[in-house]
């Protein structure tokens, strides 16, 4: 038998229920946590400091949330150029590779941070003495600071040691020393050399450009692809050809499947042994040391040609112009120079590194051993040239249109001037919109 | 009186009835036809209207307005597009010659009462169940010139090693066995569909009058499947015209735009450097283009012929 009894809820009890919780809601609105609780939402890179600035940053920094959409390198370009262009204020802070930049600040799609902190100047200063100058060149446009950078790397020599040292061969410092060791360590079972012939921004940057760097003298504006007035000079001495020309020289070195070789196939065949020496950029080195070759790596600086310069990238952090919080993710940007930021991302194992107390300390150096590049700026007296390639705000057509013809020279279907020539004229077209 | 007013309720109720026979069809077609609107027509008559402009959303400053029929042109002498429009024709005619005479060929063999066959039937769908990025994905570790499996297997017979997607050589033809692989059961499913359903008194007529396998194959079994045929080929052509997530897994269109169809090269410029309008205008082309392949498949195989005499009958 069932046995109806009363609710246990009787009317005043649930008014008082009620009111408790409806009391207890407003307090923890007015609670200061609530209060001051703003969320800064970063569309963010998926490499380690990006992992880190929504995990151990997030956790040290206590004025606002920090929260983050993680995107593979493929689709954060598309990603970041739907929301800016639209408008959109999903994201408070961006995060670019330092070859897209000019985009969001040219197109007005990125807050300028001193203009942030000219209309409130309560707001505390950037303390960028504590990063690296050549990590800081990026974010700068028509003489206003964007934003800051959380990545700085550089093209780097990767080569076995003692394969090296069997062959009686001492580190290539320049173009024709590289060849030449290539040529002598090549054999059927290691390949002299790798080239990232299958990847666009392997083989642009890491291959041709690397060269490209050492062949000219640069100018402060001049980016070694476009001067300051945006005229196309990769080429403008011949350089661009000779660069292919030394990626001709070394071809046949590599190993089998070249083509196709992007960078993580270039770091794979260097982490089993297939190949002597790999130039690409530092930060995209993985698990080499973690294969059966382990501690026969050596790291330093590209080979140059006839000046000692090297192009450095990265990646930068800007805040979205559309945002409602531009303040408070300025206060979050300003925190980070302090130091404290950038130290939880190379303790989470980011090895391209900003800080500049960081770059200097031998024991970081010997945790991070790419790192030795940029110690060897300093002793081979290699100036960074760190302004965007293809400084403009299609600077991904650019690029594809370079890397084309590059291609079209290094497999011989064309000649290197001609490449060349077609790449200077595809590039005008370009920029000419 | 009350005759004439059981008269008018029962003309009410007629013209109420013929009204709503009329309108119903409407009614309930209208959810169908919104949703086919919205996201259907108007897309592709906005694309449409964006091809005739500068739409370009990477750089604002552009000129982003009517443009008039100047995308198009520069269509017609874009060299990377054509070679693109050439390289897709021959992997489609590759990848679906193949996978036909490839399902053809299972099917008569899988339509034989032999053990094991229906679980094999079973067996040799699951490619198609794969999705076309774990399938990229998996060729694309297999055909690793190095490490990958295909060439320490074929090794093992005195073949290889072969560059497989890595080389400008072999990349497309890598690509083609891939599609092959995983779309000939499909082919293979609508075929064998076809094959069962044929009447048996044909081929008992032609072994009656003494035809061999091969007469059989050849004068009975094709021309009864012909229909079949044709719609699985004219499936699979349109879907081979437009494979985009596999070849972009494996060769991204490399090495040296050896793979470069033209999807792959749509997708950069409309997502890569977000030139919308001219991008459009090369969709549209692409669009006009393979409607025309189709047309002439459907004259040529007269497809259209035989459904009207289906219809007919």
């Amino acid at each position: 038998m069932v046995v109806r009894t009363a609710s246990p809820v009787s009317r005043r009890l649930f008014m008082k229920q009620t009111a408790a919780l409806s009391a207890a809601f407003a307090a923890w609105k007015a609670s200061p946590a609530f209060a001051e609780g703003v969320v800064l939402n970063i569309l963010n890179s998926n490499t380690v400091w990006a992992g880190a600035l929504t995990d151990g940053i997030a956790k040290e920094y206590t004025a606002a949330q920090i929260t983050g959409e993680a995107n593979p390198y493929e689709s954060h370009y598309e990603k970041m150029l739907i929301e800016l262009s639209q408008g959109s204020a999903t994201f408070d802070l961006i995060t670019t590779d330092n070859l897209w930049i000019v985009q969001p600040m040219a197109n007005g799609w990125a807050a300028s941070t001193d203009d942030i902190r000219a209309a409130n100047p309560d707001l505390p200063e950037f303390q960028l003495a504590n990063l690296a100058p050549a990590s800081l060149t990026y974010q700068q446009y028509n003489g206003k600071r964007y934003g800051l950078p959380t990545a700085m790397t550089t093209p780097i020599l990767i080569y076995r040691k003692d394969l090296l040292e069997a062959a009686g061969l001492s580190v290539p410092k320049t173009w024709d020393e590289y060849r030449e060791a290539a040529a002598k360590l090549h054999t059927p079972e290691v390949a002299g050399n790798v080239l990232l012939m299958g990847g666009q921004d392997a083989h642009m940057s890491g291959d041709w450009g690397s060269r490209l760097m050492g062949m000219t003298r640069i100018e402060p504006h001049n980016d070694g692809v476009l001067d300051e007035n945006r005229n196309v000079v990769f080429n403008s001495e011949g350089q661009g050809a000779r660069a292919i020309e030394r990626l001709r020289e070394v071809l046949p070195y590599c190993p089998a499947g070249v083509e196709g070789f992007d960078y993580p196939e270039g770091s794979s065949i260097m982490q089993q042994g297939g190949a002597a020496m790999l130039i690409t950029w530092s930060d995209v080195l993985v698990g080499v040391e973690d294969g059966p070759h382990k501690g026969k790596f050596g790291y330093t600086v590209a080979p140059t040609e006839k000046y000692e310069q090297q192009m450095v990238g990265g990646w930068s952090i800007l805040i979205n112009n559309a945002s409602a919080q531009k303040e408070d993710a300025y206060r979050f940007l300003a925190w980070l120079t302090e130091g404290r930021g950038y130290e939880i991302m190379r303790e989470a194992g980011e090895s391209s590194l900003v800080l500049q107390r960081d770059i200097d300390n031998p024991e970081v150096v010997a945790v991070s051993p790419t790192l030795q590049a940029f110690a060897d700026f300093k002793t081979r007296g290699t100036s960074p040239i760190s302004i965007p390639p293809y400084r403009e705000v299609n600077a991904v057509e650019v690029q594809r249109v370079i890397y084309e013809e590059v291609l079209a020279g290094v497999n011989g279907r064309k000649e290197p001037a001609q490449a060349m020539a077609d790449a200077e004229a595809r590039v005008k077209e370009v920029l000419a919109g | 009186m009350a005759g004439a007013s059981v008269a008018r309720a029962a003309q009410g109720a007629t013209r109420a009835q013929r009204a709503g026979e009329r309108w119903a069809p409407w009614i309930l077609l209208a959810p169908t036809l919104v949703i086919m609107n919205v996201v259907g027509v108007y897309p592709l008559l906005h694309s449409l209207w964006v091809s005739f402009t500068g739409y370009k959303p990477s750089d604002p400053n552009a000129h982003q307005g009517w443009v008039g029929l100047k995308n198009y042109a520069e269509a017609m002498t874009d060299g990377q597009f054509w070679h693109a429009v050439l390289l897709t024709g021959a992997f489609t005619f590759a990848s679906v010659a193949l996978s036909l005479v490839l399902a053809v060929l299972m099917a008569i063999l899988f339509n034989r009462p032999l053990p094991g066959f229906v679980l094999m039937r079973s067996v040799i769908l699951i490619p198609m169940l794969i999705t076309p990025i774990a399938v990229g994905l998996i060729w694309r570790i297999m055909m690793m010139p190095e490490l990958g499996v295909l060439n320490y297997l074929l090794g093992f017979v005195g073949l290889g090693p072969f560059q497989w997607g890595s080389s400008r050589t072999t990349a497309l033809v890598s690509v083609i066995l891939v599609d092959v692989w995983q779309w000939t059961p499909f082919m293979f499913i609508i075929i064998f569909a076809g094959l069962k359903s044929l009447p048996r008194s044909p081929f008992e007529s032609a072994q009656i009058d003494g035809a061999s396998a091969w007469q059989t194959f050849w004068q009975v079994t094709v021309p009864m499947l012909r229909p079949v045929i044709i719609i699985a080929v004219l499936l699979r052509m349109i879907d081979a015209l437009r494979t985009y997530d596999t070849i972009y897994i494996i060769t991204r269109g490399g090495p040296d735009f050896a793979t470069d169809v033209i999807s792959i090269y749509l997708q950069r410029v409309n997502f890569r450097f977000f030139d919308l309008g001219y991008g459009s205008a090369l969709s549209w082309i692409t669009m006009i283009l393979i409607l025309i392949v189709v047309l002439i498949f459907v004259n040529l195989t007269g497809f259209l012929r035989t459904v009207n005499e289906k219809e007919a009958r």
